[in-house]
């Protein structure tokens, strides 16, 4: 546990570092404040409505597959490490694992849940 | 002290002049020009302006390059009002200078774009050769290179546009729209 | 222990120094190299993109600011620096000043765990691995933060699709990292570079090709490099995740892509191609007679030269596929990422399960 303390130094390190590099712009930077420039870009036109919109409901669909996958890649990095001394009977137990994941990915694609029309 | 300004406003200058990043805003014939700027005979890239960032607040220059209609007015003016300081403009071409060929009597056409927002180098011709605007970044290299620290803020608010003059959101509305279009005649 | 540690150590107890200090100042030392590294690396990154992608459209990149152009990048970063900062009306501020700093800071932590030569390694741990690629899904929520945040609908678009591009090409990246750590057996990365030092045939990318190219694809796709950039062409259409930010803010996105094209193109070199190996199998520096000290720096910067080696010829070729293609939209990448990438990752496991196992039998 003592070792990660390392790396949280130097997480904190970098951050005050790239803090410190923001903070010397914001310092040393002219400063017009200006209606006009602080409204939404959108090439020049008038932006008239709200900036939060309702987006497609499809991106829900990717982050729920990404979270799954994940999840299960978590569980396959043991079985990666320890391969060697557990032998041949581990592989076919992750070979059931993955094919009932498999299972759920190729039910997402012949459904066409990832398409976007 | 008057040393370590100097050296200070040279270092300054000089990184700002020799990276001057330009907005894409080509609506005419010179976009062609400009656009075969940064092709392979002329090269814009050599005096680091490879990248043409598309969003105002990214760019620093603004090459106005093409006809400015009454239409694309107030879109002129609301991207030059949403780039970053420090900021500079090159009007590009004849009609960008002074209404160019279109002078004459054209309904539609402003003449001239620094009558919406204030231009540091007018480049003539119609349309200019690549050569010619490469010219015209070395201008205003030299030109930014004559600048100082001290009288920063003072320069910067020495351009002004009508918006900044009068600071409201009534150019938002359609009553302004009708003011600028009345600008060109 | 490495050399440099060693010195260190032996010079820190000749002049009677405290324990936490001998702790800290090694740790910041470390922090200053891979800070100095990062900065010089990125400024030659940066230029050397321009110049060769000018090359390959006939013309000459930048050749005005320095002799060849070398003061380009600080002739922008300077400018970047005291460039206006925006502060857009809609904004959630917290969040919009956050992005950046997320998208630079685990970029900059991720230098720490790659092992440069055998003496520098900075953070030695039995898990590197993981916490390379954990660290680097920090940077794709980055972008959602910026894209979200600014007050611009088309950014929301554009950070969402960037996202969710990036998070596709997560899966094949993770699943090729599993097939390495099958045939190593431990997800050390000093450990994975020592397993691979006979010759060039112990490599990995030998026995795992198919995985060399899944992973080399999915970190183009997380690089948001073409052929996927996508996110970066958005800039140029309406608006993409980052148009609201001006300054230094940028900067930090700008060069945190570069900075992230060179950790990646490390990262593949220490798995797949050797790390600091030399392909020969014995070092250069093996070959002089010189007193022991000698021959353990001149090791340690040899095999630095050859990691260099390794991962430049990875980013010559990620710049030389970014001369030569079109980009492919959000939809197809995902499509290609979900179709094709992940099913061959899972198909690639079972291949290096199966090729261990009969290397142990045999």
């Amino acid at each position: 546990m003592q070792e990660f303390g390392v790396i949280f130094i130097f997480i904190m390190l970098s951050f005050i570092l790239a803090f410190c590099m923001l903070i010397f712009s914001i310092l040393c930077a002219p400063k017009t404040k200006n209606k006009v420039k602080e409204l939404p870009y959108e090439c020049g036109n008038i932006v008239n409505t709200d900036s939060r919109i309702k987006y497609n409901i499809q991106f829900l669909n990717y982050a729920i597959l990404f979270l799954i996958f994940d999840i299960e890649i978590i569980f396959l990095f043991p079985f990666a490490i320890s391969y060697e001394i557990l032998g041949i009977f581990s592989l076919i137990e992750i070979t059931i694992f993955i094919g009932l994941l498999l299972l759920g990915l190729i039910y997402v694609i012949r459904k066409k849940l990832l398409r976007f029309n | 002290m008057h040393i370590i300004l100097s050296t200070i406003d040279n270092i300054y200058n000089w990184a700002r002049s020799n990276s001057l990043w330009p907005l894409t805003f080509a609506t005419s014939c010179c976009g062609i020009e400009m656009m075969s700027a940064t092709a392979s005979n002329f090269d814009i890239a050599r005096f680091g302006s490879e990248v043409f960032r598309a969003s105002p607040r990214q760019a620093d220059l603004l090459i106005i390059a093409g006809t400015i209609t009454h239409k694309m007015a107030p879109i002129l003016l609301r991207l030059y009002e949403q780039m970053a300081e420090p900021k500079y403009v090159i009007a590009m071409g004849a009609c960008s200078c002074s209404g160019g060929m279109f002078k004459n009597d054209s309904y539609s056409v402003v003449y001239g774009a620094d009558k919406i927002i204030p231009v540091d180098i007018y480049l003539p011709m119609c349309p200019p050769k690549p050569e010619a605007l490469i010219d015209a970044i070395k201008k205003l290299q030299h030109k930014i290179k004559q600048e100082s620290l001290i009288n920063r803020d003072a320069y910067i608010r020495s351009h002004k546009t009508n918006l900044q003059q009068k600071d409201d959101l009534d150019i938002l509305t359609l009553k302004e729209d009708i003011q600028i279009f009345k600008m060109g005649l | 222990m490495s050399i440099f540690y060693l010195i260190y150590i032996e010079f820190m107890i000749r002049i009677n120094a405290p324990h936490w200090l001998i702790f800290a100042l090694w740790h910041l030392i470390s922090f200053i190299f891979i800070a100095i590294l990062l900065v010089i690396t990125v400024i030659i990154l940066v230029l050397f993109e321009r110049k060769y992608l000018a090359f390959y459209t006939r013309r000459k990149g930048p050749n005005r600011v320095g002799t060849y152009g070398c003061l380009q990048t600080i002739a922008d970063a300077i400018k970047l620096l005291f460039k206006e900062n925006i502060e857009p009306k809609n904004i959630d501020k917290m969040i919009y000043y956050t992005a950046p700093l997320l998208v630079f800071s685990p970029i900059m932590t991720v230098w720490f765990l790659i092992p440069f030569t055998s003496g520098i390694i900075p953070f030695d741990s039995s898990c590197s691995l993981l916490l390379f690629m954990a660290i680097l899904s920090i940077p794709i929520l980055a972008t959602l933060f910026a894209g979200f945040s600014s007050g611009n609908k088309y950014s929301l678009i554009g950070g969402l699709r960037a996202c969710t591009q990036a998070i596709s090409s997560e899966i094949p990246l993770f699943l090729c990292l599993i097939s390495i750590s099958i045939l190593s057996g431990s997800m050390n990365l000093d450990s994975i570079v020592k397993m691979q030092n006979d010759s060039i045939f112990q490599w990995y990318i030998f026995p795992n090709i198919l995985g060399f190219i899944i992973f080399f694809i999915s970190a183009l796709i997380v690089m948001n490099r073409t052929p996927f950039d996508l996110p970066e062409a958005e800039s140029e259409l309406t608006a993409g995740y980052h148009s609201e930010y001006s300054g230094m803010k940028f900067a930090m996105f700008f060069l945190g892509e570069y900075a992230l094209t060179f950790i990646l193109s490390a990262f593949i070199a220490t798995l797949f191609l050797g790390g600091y190996n030399s392909p020969m199998g014995f070092y250069i520096s093996d070959l002089l007679n010189l007193p022991i000290i000698f021959q353990e720096f001149l090791k340690n910067i040899e095999q630095f030269i050859w990691l260099m080696l390794k991962t430049g010829i990875l980013i010559l070729i990620i710049m030389w596929i970014r001369a030569s293609y079109p980009r492919l939209t959000t939809e197809k990448t995902l499509i290609f990422s979900w179709y094709i990438l992940t099913p061959l990752a899972i198909f690639n496991i079972f291949i290096m399960a199966i090729y261990k196992l009969l290397r142990s039998i045999l």
